[in-house]
């Protein structure tokens, strides 16, 4: 299996043509009582075979929602899917339940975000990896059993011979979710989706499950996506960012350019809300106050506008395009960009009138972020 | 004895949360000095009913009639005497223990294949089926318990046959339920997800992600649904719900209740009671201690 990948590596570009997932325009929409809610609206991007994409944003802006339906996981009789997902040139959103189950698992695999429910606590580790092999690769029970010891090895679990014939119990948490990493990687996918990997881990796990993640993505030559609501866990280890806001991406950049010329006011005050060691201890935290928007009636203009340090009556009416910056690859959507001359002219203008929004954001006064509405 | 078939019958609806309700230090594995009573007394019920017909015992048929009837314990030759028709009871009491072993495993196969069929199928496709199947349970759980089995089973005539399904019939209801509340929180774990998410079809989501997790909890109501069969089967026998030629306990405390009434003799009537409290107390007993010590899943630990 690994040859023909490293060779493809040595020939350099890929023989099939075009991007392994191109995205555009997608929506996820699901019908309630209450309205449609607009979980997924209106995403594009693509991601080259290899490549990481980090999709960063905060509970409830729909990254966990985009990664499944691009999938197509999403099986309530409420969803609904629109827009272009093509991977390798073929069609998921229009595809029916049989071609999609035929790319799960050996196309495209998905890591979830809390392994002590993503593993069936009745079933022995070794049958739960075996299962995919044997079903997918039709591989005789020896031959499954060796392979998946050999993945329980190369996700870095020791002593995998014993562990093959323990329940998912007996195992700590880093433990299970490197066995769901290597139930997810055991068919040899060429997408794989993991949905917040670390955040049910312990801090100093998170980074050992980031790092297998990373190896095992560079040796199997397999593209990623990292759904996350830190920014920090995704600094390193993605080529790409996408920072999500009510279901729009509203900046995307090459991770680099990101972190040095950032535009959108959204992705700063994300940023602005990581904890720095160099603070001295006691320092607030700063946060953004409100909350996101509804997403059933979302705001007419920008989406963030409502919490926005640098929101003027433009911003509150007018949506704002997604636009491409000065740097490649980089497009974000905002009238009043972060680092140019209209966005620190809106910022003044508002500290002026003592906007709340933007006093919480200058000073790191969480009295004023409370008073913010939204 | 009817109070508790038709309360216990019908009660359960939910199972409770795994865990929760026994005490940590039972975790352990181990039986217990109850439980090792339980399996031992149910271990000896089991194999005596079995062999009954290898058993150096009197024929339960053949009165004997050198002696008087309901001869009291130990009377000539008869280990706990003879009954009202001269017949020993020790032997009767054996063969007896084949109708509620018979009930008590049929009950409990018809009760698990249905009714978790039922509850596992409701509990996974939701939608117009479970508003269906429930519907039907509804009703089902709706009729009082004893009266619907003595019902069907006059409807039906007496046999073991009918009786075996009757009191099927009548827990298929509580075994659904329990099976479909169990699917249902098993069905929204992320493992299920991660199963559809590395391709598996319903149908293999359903046999091997939720159906083992299910198995446990309805296996622990069976142990005590199998209580309250062996009570339910006696019920209807004390009734006079069942053929004459058929032994069994409950027709042997009913054949003894005259005796009981008109010439204070006890025992023909006491000792089928008493095996049948004693084997229906191991069953409950083993049944709580099953569930406590092999109920191992992660929300225990």
């Amino acid at each position: 299996m690994s040859a023909p990948r490293s060779a493809r590596r040595v020939l350099g570009p890929a023989p099939e043509a075009g991007a392994l997932l191109d995205v555009e325009g997608f929506r996820t929409h699901f019908e309630t009582p209450a309205g449609t809610v607009k979980a997924v609206d209106g995403v594009s991007f693509t991601l080259e075979r290899g490549q990481t994409l980090g999709i960063v944003g905060e509970s409830g802006s729909g990254k966990t929602v985009l990664a499944r339906s691009i999938m197509g996981l999403l099986t309530a009789r409420n969803v609904q899917r629109s827009g272009r997902v093509a991977y390798n040139g073929q069609d998921l959103v229009g595809a029916s339940k049989q071609q999609q189950r035929a790319l799960w698992g050996t196309e495209m695999a998905m890591v979830f975000q809390d392994p002590m429910t993503s593993l069936n606590p009745v079933m022995r580790i070794g049958r739960q990896i075996t299962e995919g092999l044997r079903y997918h690769l039709d591989l005789p029970k020896g031959e499954a059993a060796a392979q998946a010891v050999q993945l329980l090895e190369s996700v870095g679990i020791p002593d995998p011979n014993r562990r093959i014939n323990q329940y998912p119990h007996e195992l700590s948490g880093g433990m299970r979710q490197r066995v769901t990493i290597a139930i997810a990687l055991a068919c040899g996918p060429k997408l794989l989706l993991a949905d917040e990997p670390t955040t049910a881990l312990d801090v100093t796990v998170q980074a050992q499950i980031l790092d297998l993640l990373n190896e095992q993505q560079r040796e199997r030559h397999m593209a990623m996506i990292l759904v996350t609501h830190d920014l920090g866990v995704v600094a390193g280890r993605t080529d790409e960012i996408a920072v999500m806001y009510a279901g729009q991406i509203v900046e995307r950049a090459p991770t680099r350019t990101l972190f040095s010329s950032l535009r959108m006011p959204y992705t700063e005050a994300l940023l602005r809300s990581i904890p720095k060691l160099e603070q001295p201890s006691h320092t607030r935290l700063s946060i953004i106050g409100g909350r996101p928007p509804d997403l059933i009636n979302p705001p007419a203009g920008c989406r963030f506008a409502p919490r926005c340090p640098y929101a003027q009556a433009k911003c509150h009416t007018e949506p704002p395009p997604l636009v491409e910056a000065d740097t490649p690859g980089h497009v974000y959507r905002c009238w009043f960009p972060v680092g140019s001359a209209a966005g620190l002219e809106a910022l003044e203008r508002n500290l002026a009138e003592h906007n709340p929004a933007a006093e919480a954001a200058a000073t790191g006064d969480a009295a004023a972020a409370a008073a913010v509405e939204g | 004895m009817t109070d508790i078939a038709a309360t216990a019958l019908s009660a359960p609806d939910m199972p409770s949360p795994p865990g929760t309700s026994a005490p940590a230090a039972r975790h352990n594995g181990a039986l217990g000095f109850g439980g090792w009573l339980s399996a031992i007394w149910l271990t000896v019920i089991t194999t005596s009913t079995i062999v009954a017909p290898w058993l150096p015992i009197d024929d339960p048929r053949i009165t004997d009639f050198a002696v008087p009837n309901n001869s009291p314990i130990g009377k000539a030759g008869h280990l706990l005497g003879t009954d009202q028709n001269g017949f020993d009871i020790f032997s009767r009491l054996i063969w007896g223990g084949r109708v509620s072993l018979i009930v008590a495993v049929g009950v409990l196969a018809i009760g698990m294949v249905v009714g978790g069929s039922i509850g596992l199928l409701a509990g996974f496709w939701r939608g117009k089926l479970e508003i269906l199947l429930m519907a039907i349970v509804d009703i089902f759980l709706a009729f009082p318990a004893l009266i619907l089995l003595i019902a069907i089973v006059a409807f039906l005539g007496a046999d073991l046959t009918n009786v075996v399904v009757g009191i099927s019939l009548v827990s298929i209801p509580a075994f659904a339920r329990i099976a479909r509340a169990t699917t249902l929180t098993f069905s929204q774990r992320e493992f299920v997800l991660a199963a559809r998410a590395a391709g598996a079809t319903n149908r293999r989501i359903i046999l091997k992600e939720i159906l083992p997790n299910v198995l446990l909890p309805l296996l622990a109501f069976g142990l005590l649904v199998v209580g309250i069969a062996i009570v339910a089967e006696g019920s209807l026998a004390f009734l006079g719900l069942t053929s004459q030629e058929t032994i069994s306990w409950g027709g042997m405390i009913n054949g003894g209740r005259p005796a009981l009434q008109r010439e204070n003799i006890a025992h023909t009537a006491m000792l089928p009671a008493f095996v049948m409290f004693l084997t229906v107390l191991a069953v409950n007993f083993l049944g709580d201690r099953f569930r406590a010590a092999f109920d191992v899943r992660d929300a225990v630990l």
